[in-house]
């Protein structure tokens, strides 16, 4: 049986003496092992219910919970258990890589051979061990980004929120990183909530995604089951015979089909597409090359920022 | 649940110890403003004075005891102020520290830093003028500078607050806030020279009767303890506004996110 690790009940923040709302009493649980992806438009609330998760922030109304305890009231002693890394936040530059982890490392109160152990291994698994005795303030955005990954596995966390982890990272370094990620929630168990602007990242490493809007929550599902809601998948061909039948087939059965270039492109739901080439066969349609695109999430967040109005993050 | 932790305060000094020596802004605020008002003032107070006068003395005891009590204000800010430069202001209280453990590495510091400057000070001030404030104040010292140093940590809680509130648009205040009270304090002079007025206003100072009992035992060599309880008194009555207004500072800057003292 799974168990909720974080359970958030109608959460609701709103400054200025409630004549700006940023979130709107939104409710979600996280599961222990659950990679969860938050995802929204700019000024859609994912910050804000990220700094609320952390405790930079008092939420107005609504509460949160880890581990079936209240965080208003145990703050300190969830957050022995709940790390968070951002790609836009920085470590003091004046300090060395080793010195920022070693610092981090005594906050989370990790005996001394543990530390340097299990600096080490991370400092080596993000490629900066041989930066170690650099300060930091001559990193890259991207060392940077890996550096504040590893202070958040540091510890050992039981949750560690991750907000825009790949962002400014090499694409080797960020499949590696989405590796991690996956293998953390798989082998140890880490639960792990994800924000990231890369839909393909989101679909490849998230089960689940919450999706916020204004505050709000309005979809709640895996990403393959929210990029079928707003697309259907799209098969193009490129015909060398039976333009006049395809025209024909796609009348008879309902088939939107439009031209792109030279290509003819059929939308179609993904499990009608066997049939349909077996029909286009049987008619003498013939094609020299064919294209299968199917739903991404992508195309689910352009359909939703659109209807809502918001601008792409 | 353990509801104070001291390795996370130790935690906090390392970061702020470590720092420290690399950094040219406090090797200004440590070492050379501290040497240069030692110099300027020492060697002006001698040409009043006269060699060997009492004035000379205050003066100098006046000059080395108000940079020990806004180190302890400084040091105070400034461990906020640190991590509101490095943007490490969100990653510090996401972590399992809790406020008090902050205050408490802060106030840690304020007392390394004092002590720090306490023997850098004597140092300057025996190897140009043959003399030192402990030298000057005998045992009496350590009343003397404990007080300043508990006055400079009620002031950096006074600091403090506007920058929990406002973030780095402030900052200038933090290094205003120590001499604020100066001249109020009867540093350099007696508080019998300002005019009445100023002389009502500065009876609610803890500084002035502490400066008030170093005028008197270089003097008259007697100590008076008296004005030591009243600072005492004042500094606990100031205690309890100062960290009352900290944490109000606090809450309502929570309310509107740690994230934006960034921006």
């Amino acid at each position: 049986m799974q168990q909720h690790v974080l359970r958030v009940e109608n959460l609701v923040k709103s400054f200025d003496h409630g004549r700006v709302p940023a979130v709107k009493g939104i409710s979600f649980v996280l599961e222990q092992g659950e990679i969860l992806g938050l995802l929204g438009p700019n000024g859609a609330g994912k910050s804000t219910t990220i700094q609320m998760l952390l405790g930079l922030l008092t939420p107005t109304a609504g509460s949160i919970s880890y581990f079936g305890k209240s965080f208003a009231t145990h703050r300190s002693e969830i957050l022995e258990l709940v790390t968070y890394a951002t790609a836009y936040a920085k470590l003091p530059g004046q300090l060395t890589l080793w010195e920022n982890l070693d610092i981090y490392g005594r906050l989370y109160g990790l005996a001394y051979a543990e530390r340097a152990a299990v600096i080490e291994k991370y400092l080596k698994f993000f490629g900066l061990w041989n930066f170690r005795d650099r300060q930091t303030h001559g990193l890259s955005a991207g060392q940077m980004t890996r550096l504040m990954l590893a202070k958040a596995f540091l510890p050992k966390p039981r949750i560690v929120l991750l907000d825009e982890p790949t962002a400014s990272l090499d694409p080797d370094i960020a499949e590696e990183v989405r590796a991690f990620v996956l293998a953390c929630a798989r082998d140890e168990g880490t639960s792990i909530l994800f924000t990231s602007h890369n839909m393909d990242e989101v679909a490849q490493v998230c089960g689940r995604v919450l999706v916020l809007s204004n505050g709000e929550i309005i979809a709640a599902d895996t990403p393959e089951n929210l990029a079928r809601q707003v697309s259907r998948s799209r098969v193009s061909l490129l015909l060398v015979r039976g333009h006049e039948q395809l025209m024909q087939f796609g009348a008879e059965y309902g088939h939107a089909i439009e031209h792109d270039g030279q290509y003819v492109v059929i939308e179609i739901d993904e499990h009608d597409i066997a049939a349909l080439l077996i029909a286009l066969a049987a008619r003498g349609i013939e094609y020299s090359q064919i294209k299968i695109t199917v739903p991404t999430l992508e195309d689910y967040f352009i359909a939703v920022s659109r209807r809502m109005g918001g601008e792409l993050a | 649940m353990k509801s104070f932790a001291w390795h996370r305060v130790w935690a906090l000094m390392v970061r702020h110890l470590v720092k420290t020596p690399r950094d040219v802004h406090k090797f200004s605020m440590f070492l050379y403003w501290p040497m240069i008002n030692i110099v300027l003032w020492g060697f002006a107070a001698r040409w009043i004075s006269g060699d060997g006068s009492s004035t000379s003395a205050i003066i100098l005891s006046g000059v080395v005891l108000s940079e020990i009590m806004n180190m302890a204000t400084y040091t105070m800010a400034a461990h906020l102020l640190e991590e509101l430069w490095t943007s490490n202001v969100s990653n510090i209280f996401a972590t399992p520290i809790t406020l008090r453990e902050w205050v408490a590495s802060a106030i840690g510091m304020a007392g390394l830093c004092i002590m720090f400057e306490l023997f850098y000070c004597s140092f300057i001030t025996t190897t140009l003028y043959g003399t030192s404030v402990v030298h000057a104040l005998g045992w009496y010292a350590v009343p003397t500078i404990l007080m300043l140093f508990i006055s400079g940590i009620v002031i950096g809680f006074f600091a403090l607050s506007p920058l929990l509130i406002w973030g780095q648009r402030v900052e200038s205040f933090t290094f205003m806030f120590g001499w604020l009270f100066a001249p109020l304090s009867g540093v350099f002079y007696p508080v019998s020279v300002l005019p009445p007025a100023a002389q009502m206003i500065s009876a609610v100072v803890p500084m002035r009767h502490i400066f008030d009992a170093v005028r008197s035992v270089i003097e008259t060599g007697i100590y008076p303890w008296e004005s030591i309880y009243t600072a005492a008194a004042l500094c606990g009555l100031y205690g309890i506004f100062g960290v009352a207004l900290f944490a109000a500072a606090y809450r309502a800057s929570i309310s509107r996110g740690l994230n934006r003292l960034l921006s």
